[in-house]
């Protein structure tokens, strides 16, 4: 029988992501294979750690409510679930631990494939539970990457106003709220 | 070098010969206007000119030309006798005659010079000996006109001249241009063996390409940010002169006052205004701001499924009454009868009846082998395995696993946020309204701002006696400067961020290089190359430290002179910035690190002074020679109690000083003329010489004046 939570269980993982996303993106926005750093705004990039544009990504994709499977060479993060958004370090900036709390719930929610009662009967291992979660996340953020992606060739400079990263949620979100609207109508 | 005598002879108002004689320390000349300082100052650079023989018949003294008969000659002289090294003399003289028709004609050049050696007077042509003594470069740190021509640094090359003739600096050149030599001649014969190896050529062709690439792009861009720096120093000092120019203008003065409270409210307002909203989408979870959904979708699968746990577990409990029942009621009915408990009776008797064939219970026989008897057996063996421990048989549960707790309780933790999460659509568009609108007041600043800087262009253009025309032209140049020093500004910042990233980029591009020369036979070249090009940086980074070692020190001195020079008054600190293109800009700075923007002249003049002081006193440090200073009116700008307290440190300072003065002169009511401040004079340190016209003398002829110097103290 299973001692720990599911949640801690998958906060151990590292999630994987195409890996040309790291020259095209994260390098662009984020201070991903400079190291831990105080200076973000100080070198002009928009986010801290890689992880950060990841965790936008998956909400991009959570909320266009699609995903898209990973192709071609993966890479994953140094830091596992776990640390993201503790950012003991960093001057200027507020921790959010929470968040990794919601994206965990997001991934129940959305992981049709995971039978928790099977789960719960030991029919299936909590490895394979919680690779069917990862396998989501992947998919989700890779769907919010390749959005970011396109956004960039339509306006190879979207992202440096200060209202780019903000504005692309917020669309989503007033669409995903009309078709809710209209669902109930 | 210390004058000990000048001698000016029919040279404008100082008719017939004047000679004065100058000890070390101060020498004071108080004269009020007309009474001819300038002029004596002004045969002093005459004599100074090496450069050309200037027999300008201007130069004459008129009361000389109004007396000679025709063609009568007489001469035009200024001769000074100095200690550099032994004595020595400089005498710069022409003749001048009257020709038939009065006019006056030069000719007959004379620059002498003379040096003692011992008993013997040794001939050399003057200009030269004076260049030896005396170089240009030191002239340049030691005549002064007025308190406007005090700021040296003024010629953009000075401080490189300053530098090169006065420090140790220079030494390092041949060094430095070897070294670079050295690196150039490295990296090809580097390169070139990478070439030869034909194992890496294509990767190495591609990595030198790009190598050049970026270097190239590298000087181009800090060419551009040295044009760029220069253009905002350069257009911002023009407009800084101009201001200073029109210092005195009540509308200057109330516009400047406006465009300051203008500039605080637009940075109070600016500060205000936080669009980082890309970080507030984590650090304050607006990325949350349409997860209610979600969540909900997530309360109600936790929901679904815990129920569904707990039927299944219901249903399984059901299941296994249901058997248990079944059990027990099976065994009851098996023939009816309930039989007595299995410990009756208890294992002793049941042995004694089956020994003695006989039931005791029922008092009848029981012999063996008969029904009666292996009743008996049966239920002593069923007694005997009922006293034998019970192996435990173990049921596995349905449900082994409990994750859906840990599901359920943070279904209830972060239910609790669920206000929160709603809320967050109204707090973002609280946050960009109330962003925008401050933007809104910060462009409401900005117009009014850009109306009164245009104003101020407008009296910064203006100036007396100009057309409308070139009222115009000035308001255009002035406009045209504003945006060159503006454009300039901006693009400052860009370009060294620009700067930085190529070097990252040519730095992390040559270490692949120099990586993909490890495996080749280029690699020795490649050691000795970075060896050299560290030795180069190296000596780069030497000359560098030395110029700014050398400005320290001169920055240091100066703030001690400016300290002396300044008794009870604010005075700050002289920072001298050195800026991109090798010239240097004195400022002063209070001790907040702000800069003042427009110290008075008296101050300004002391801090000049004070750098002029130990621009002298570092020069004689570094070539064992000292010079003299000569000034003249360098304290118009003075009040009386600064005068004197400015003279007594000037007194104390060990150096030469000549200054021509109309300080500690008082009126004399009676006579209507100008007396000294005997006073004040006693009051002084150092001698102190008359400088007078000679009475009487007609105020509108010329010819008629004559100055006469007499030594008071």
């Amino acid at each position: 029988m299973a001692t720990e939570k599911l949640y801690d269980i998958w906060a151990r993982r590292n999630p994987n992501f195409e890996i040309h996303f790291e020259e095209s993106l994260l390098r662009e926005y984020t201070d991903y294979g400079i190291g831990a750093s105080e200076h973000t705004s100080a070198k002009g990039k928009a986010l801290g750690a890689g992880y950060e544009l990841y965790i936008y990504a998956f909400f991009l994709g959570l909320y266009a409510g699609k995903s898209m499977p990973l192709n071609g060479e993966h890479k994953s993060f140094g830091q596992p679930i776990q640390y993201w958004g503790n950012l003991d370090s960093k001057k200027d900036r507020r921790a959010y631990p929470k968040i990794r709390e919601y994206i965990f719930t997001a991934l129940i929610a959305k992981t049709d494939d995971l039978d928790l009662i099977a789960l719960e009967k030991d029919e299936i291992t909590e490895r394979k539970a919680v690779d069917l979660l990862i396998d989501t996340m992947e998919q989700v953020a890779n769907y919010g990457f390749h959005l970011i992606e396109n956004k960039l060739k339509d306006n190879p400079n979207y992202f440096y106003k200060n209202t780019g990263f903000l504005d692309m949620i917020l669309n989503l979100v007033q669409l995903s709220n009309i078709d809710e609207d209209i669902e109930e109508l | 070098m210390i004058i000990k005598e000048i001698t000016i002879e029919n040279f404008r108002s100082y008719y017939g010969e004047n000679t004065t004689h100058f000890k070390d320390g101060l020498a004071l000349f108080v004269g009020d206007n007309g009474d001819g300082k300038t002029t004596f100052f002004e045969a002093l650079e005459w004599l100074f000119d090496t450069s050309k023989s200037n027999m300008d018949s201007r130069l004459i003294s008129e009361k000389r030309i109004s007396e000679l008969s025709e063609f009568e000659t007489d001469t035009l002289r200024v001769s000074m006798t100095f200690d550099h090294d032994g004595e020595k003399i400089v005498e710069k003289s022409f003749s001048f005659s009257k020709t038939f028709n009065n006019d006056i004609k030069t000719d007959n050049f004379q620059f002498k010079g003379f040096s003692e050696e011992g008993s013997q007077r040794i001939p050399e042509y003057g200009g030269r000996l004076l260049d030896r003594c005396f170089d240009t470069a030191i002239r340049k740190y030691c005549l002064f006109k007025g308190e406007t021509e005090l700021n040296v640094f003024n010629r953009p090359e000075a401080l490189k001249y300053l530098i090169e003739t006065f420090s140790n600096i220079r030494q390092f050149d041949p060094y430095v241009d070897f070294t670079e030599f050295a690196e150039n001649q490295s990296n090809k014969v580097y390169q070139n063996a990478m070439k030869s190896d034909k194992q890496n050529s294509l990767q190495e062709k591609e990595l030198r390409y790009k190598i050049e690439e970026l270097r190239k792009n590298l000087n181009e861009k800090k060419a551009d940010l040295r044009n760029n720096q220069n253009n905002a120093d350069v257009y911002a000092t023009k407009l800084n002169d101009i201001e200073q120019s029109k210092e005195a203008s009540e509308l200057l003065k109330s516009l400047n006052d406006r465009l300051k409270s203008l500039y605080d409210k637009q940075t109070k307002i600016r500060f205000l205004i936080k669009e980082n909203y890309t970080v507030k989408l984590l650090d304050e979870q607006w990325i949350l701001c349409g997860f209610s959904s979600i969540f909900e979708e997530y309360q109600k699968k936790v929901s679904e499924v815990s129920k569904q746990k707990r039927k299944l577990e219901d249903e399984e409990k059901k299941q296994k009454g249901k058997q248990e029942a079944y059990q027990e009621i099976s065994t009851n009915l098996a023939n009816g009868i309930i039989p007595l408990s299995i410990y009756i009776p208890d294992e002793n008797t049941m042995k004694e009846m089956i020994e003695d064939e006989f039931c005791k219970v029922c008092g009848r026989k029981a012999p063996k082998d008969t029904d009666a008897y292996n009743f008996m057996v049966n239920k002593l063996d069923e007694l005997l395995k009922s006293q034998q421990p019970k192996e435990k048989i173990e049921e596995k549960p349905l449900f082994p696993n409990n994750f859906i707790k840990g599901l359920e309780q943070k279904s209830i933790s972060l239910g609790i946020d669920k206000d929160e999460l709603n809320n967050l659509i109204n707090r973002i568009k609280e946050t960009t309204e109330f962003n925008e609108a401050r933007k809104k007041d910060d462009r409401k600043i900005q117009e009014a701002i850009d109306y009164e800087e245009d104003n101020k262009k407008k009296i910064l253009a203006q100036n007396d006696n100009l057309t409308e025309e070139q009222l115009l032209n000035a308001y255009h140049n002035i406009s045209n400067w504003w945006q060159f020093k503006s454009d300039a500004e901006k693009k400052i910042p860009l370009l060294e961020k620009e700067i930085k990233e190529i070097e990252k980029n040519l730095q992390e591009t040559q270490e692949k290089y120099d990586a993909l020369a490890k495996t080749s036979v280029a690699n020795t070249y490649c050691k000795i190359h970075t060896a050299l090009s560290k030795i180069q940086k190296a000596f780069e980074n030497a000359k560098e430290k030395n110029t700014q070692d050398f400005l320290s020190l001169l920055e240091e001195k100066s703030n001690q002179y400016l300290e002396n020079l300044n008794i009870d008054s604010f005075y700050g600190i002289i920072r001298i910035i050195k800026s991109a293109d090798g010239s240097a800009q004195i400022k002063l700075q209070d001790s907040n690190g702000t800069f003042v923007s427009s110290p008075n002249q008296a101050l300004k003049t002391t801090m000049y002074m004070s750098v002029l002081f130990a621009v002298s006193e570092l020069t004689t440090i570094k070539r064992e020679n000292d010079y003299p200073l000569i000034f003249d009116a360098p304290t118009s700008s003075f009040t009386e109690s600064k005068e004197s307290d400015f003279f007594n440190v000037i007194s104390d300072i060990k150096k030469q000083c000549i200054i021509f003065t109309k300080s500690f002169l008082i009126e004399d009511k009676k006579n209507k003329r100008s007396v000294l401040d005997n006073e004040k004079i006693e009051s002084l340190n150092g001698a102190i010489f008359r400088i007078e016209k000679k009475r009487p003398f007609n105020e509108k002829d010329l010819s008629t004046i004559q100055t006469i110097i007499t030594p008071i103290k």
